[in-house]
């Protein structure tokens, strides 16, 4: 499923702008693409498969008659001035988009000069919305932020598409392609003067070095293309405390989280934390310096104050090559997807909900005929890593009906439920989860390097029946075990455990027997399976099929007879499947 | 009792751009043969259909922070019945069913963590 989303986030890109100089060489291949991608993109955001819809299409660069070289513009003691041009080019939509411009890795404020004289103020991102061949065409002006006498930096510019939006509900922060990053190939700066920077910018450089966990490798967790090479392509992601929700909480107005970058040729990097686009002091400093390593990850500790601001804001890094690194033939500047940040000091509408509530129509559980809070079945699962338990709960019972200590260096990385118990994948490591707490806020970091997994099984009271080595019933030598965790389903009588690579095959593990089987393969399935699920008799599922993009296929399939029923539907973003059957397996537990 | 009728529901996931298409597709398991409903808005991220195969279940996230579980006609777009659920009950995270003919379980969970479970009996038409 990922693969596909990923693909469907290309394609948009490639038709939302044409970020080019018209200098550049690959103008044309661009250009090309965005004519064949055309009818994919309107497809994916159809209304009702009838209405297309575009989001947004534009053009913006340099101008320059040079068509060859990489332009170089000079400092010689006055502002820097460089020509420029931003075109709407969408009949239907307005483009709307932010222009940034970065010097040396570093966010650069500048203002725009008009041929009828007119001057902006100084800012880090202008903004623009184009109707169709709008097209303006003005000098970018600005004191560079960094360099000195002979220096030869890089000036690179890049757009953030739809930089007004923010989700409305914390509840669903998702920003889709909103935020994307286009940028231009990097242009030059040369210092023929001594540079006097009024106020010397600060970098901080205090990140821990550690080999590249071999999840992130194979891609999994990143934010990365999975297509990409780690050895060619650099990565970077903000790490925060619940990763699926897309969405940082502060408490007391104050953030804590991560920033890791990784991959790609051995370079340095500026990063700057941008929050509602702007460029934030952290750590006392205006940006973050790294040096990339071959198999290593750079990983910083930050923390960030947000009282001031209002209550909902996004958050996001923007990397870029810092010295000669701007050579480098690697796409940049590289941006984090863009994050809910929620100050916890400002109220917010949920809230102001809250308060009138009371006075709305709302449904009275005692009082419904419908809606009711289940007595029958209370028990959940839960993991408190504080305490060190895994906990068997009760609703509305403060104390657990039972307890298992969780063993050193080791947690929960799945629970599956079943109708006489629950399965129970445990990761060992060789260290423990790490608890911070800050203002009251806390912080859980998994492992990453899993040593060794241990597939439990437990009756309803929490009473160990069987353990299992992970290996046992994965025999694949490969490093996609926490893939294949996160995949894995049992069936509802708990005896059997099936599996899928995101390939066409598809294994089933006998608990009973302790015997796996290749079930699928190449030969009887052309379906790539993102998600399996047992729905009684039958192996639900739904994937892709290599090489065709934007259909969507899901069915159903018959071990015992091997009879499978395919159907397919264009353009469906699948998230989950839901099983109606009493033991359908939730995994709401997984992970906590 | 065990209920033999099975369906499964693919819900799809946001999509920013615009208010979410509300499709939602479906195979009943014991025909498989599948099928597909136009839900209003964002229902189709927290769906499920009931056992004795009569209705969908969905549950839609309103501004104010409430949420409204509609129950509709399973494999059409006829609306049966409709509940909103207070703010204070907390955010659905999870619906799925029992071995009962025309209920689901919906779990909320509160800021504090608290979940509760609760127990939705479809309205006959």
């Amino acid at each position: 499923m990922k693969r596909i989303i990923l693909a469907m986030f290309v394609i948009c890109f490639s038709i939302l702008c044409i970020g080019c100089n018209s200098r550049e060489k690959n103008y044309n291949q661009k250009d090309e693409l965005m004519e064949e991608d055309n009818q994919n993109i309107e497809d994916i955001f159809n209304e009702n498969d009838t209405k297309s819809q575009t989001i947004a299409q534009f053009g913006f660069g340099f101008i320059s008659e040079n068509f060859s070289e990489r332009e170089v513009y000079e400092y010689n003691g006055k502002e820097v001035c460089i020509p420029y041009y931003v075109e709407g080019m969408e009949e239907k939509v307005k483009a709307d988009f932010g222009l940034m411009f970065f010097v040396d890795g570093i966010p650069q404020p500048y203002r725009i000069r008009r041929k009828n004289g007119t001057v902006t103020e100084e800012q880090f991102m202008h903004k623009f919305s184009l109707g169709y061949n709008e097209r303006e065409e003005f000098d970018v002006v600005f004191t560079p932020v960094a360099g000195k006498k002979g220096d030869r930096i890089g000036v690179i510019s890049a757009t953030i598409l739809k930089p007004d939006f923010i989700p409305e509900d914390e509840n669903r922060p998702v920003y889709g392609v909103y935020h994307s990053l286009a940028a231009n190939k990097p242009s030059e700066i040369y210092f023929k003067s001594e540079f006097v920077n009024e106020k010397e910018l600060r970098g901080y450089s205090k990140y821990v070095l550690e080999d590249i966990p071999e999840e992130l490798k194979s891609n999994v967790g990143s934010e990365a293309n999975a297509f990409d090479d780690i050895d060619t392509m650099t990565r970077t992601e903000i790490i925060y405390d619940d990763k699926s929700k897309n969405v940082i909480y502060a408490k007391n107005g104050k953030v804590k989280f991560k920033f890791r970058i990784y991959g790609g040729p051995e370079i340095e990097y500026n990063t700057t934390i941008f929050v509602n686009h702007k460029p934030v002091r952290i750590m006392n400093s205006d940006y973050l310096a790294a040096k990339i390593e071959k198999g290593k990850m750079c990983t910083f500790d930050l923390e960030l104050d947000i009282s001031d601001y209002e209550r909902l804001n996004t958050i996001y890094a923007i990397s870029n090559p810092s010295g000669k690194g701007y050579f480098a033939d690697i796409y940049f500047p590289i941006k984090t997807n863009s994050i809910l940040l929620v100050n916890d000091l400002k109220s917010s509408t949920q809230s102001q909900g809250n308060k009138n509530s009371a006075h709305k129509n709302y449904l009275d559980l005692s009082k419904s005929g419908t809606l009711a809070q289940d007595k029958d079945y209370s028990r959940y699962l839960d993991v408190d890593y504080e305490s060190g338990y895994m906990l068997l709960m009760e609703n509305g019972k403060s104390s657990p009906v039972k307890q298992i200590t969780i063993e050193k260096n080791s947690f929960i990385e799945k629970a599956l439920e079943f109708d006489k118990g629950y399965i129970i994948v445990t990761a060992y490591a060789d260290r423990p989860v790490e608890l911070t707490e800050e203002s009251g806020f806390k912080f859980i970091d998994f492992p990453q390097d899993v040593k060794r997994r241990l597939v439990k099984i437990y009756d309803k009271n929490l009473n160990l029946q069987k353990e299992i080595d992970f290996v046992d019933i994965f025999p694949q030598k490969n490093n996609y075990h926490q893939t294949i965790v996160s995949k894995m389903t049992v069936s509802r009588d708990g005896k059997k455990i099936i599996w899928a690579e995101s390939s066409p095959k598809l294994y089933m593990y006998d608990v009973e027997t302790g015997k796996t089987s290749e079930i699928l393969n190449e030969t009887s399935n052309n379906i790539c399976f993102s998600s399996v699920l047992f729905a009684g008799d039958d192996i639900v599922f739904y994937g892709i099929r290599v090489n065709e993009e934007g259909t969507f296929y899901y069915g159903a399939f018959e071990p015992q007879s091997k009879k499978m029923n395919v159907f397919a539907e264009k353009n469906f973003n699948c998230v989950r499947m839901r099983v109606s059957q009493k033991y359908v397996v939730f995994e709401k537990v997984c992970c906590i | 009792m065990l209920y033999l009728k099975k369906y499964v529901v693919f819900e799809e996931d946001r999509n920013p751009m615009k208010s979410s298409s509300g499709r939602l597709l479906g195979i009943d398991l014991q025909t498989k043969k599948n099928f597909k409903m136009q839900l209003d808005g964002e229902e189709n991220n927290m769906a499920i259909a009931t056992n004795d195969g009569k209705y969908l279940i969905a549950i839609k996230s309103n501004s104010d922070g409430s949420h409204c579980i509609r129950q509709y006609k399973l494999k059409s777009d006829k609306i049966v019945h409709e509940e909103i659920v207070a703010p204070e009950m907390g955010i659905p995270i999870e619906i799925y069913t029992r071995d009962e003919p025309s209920t689901c379980i919906i779990l909320f969970q509160k800021d504090n963590g608290e979940v509760i479970s609760c127990k939705y009996n479809c309205k006959e038409e």
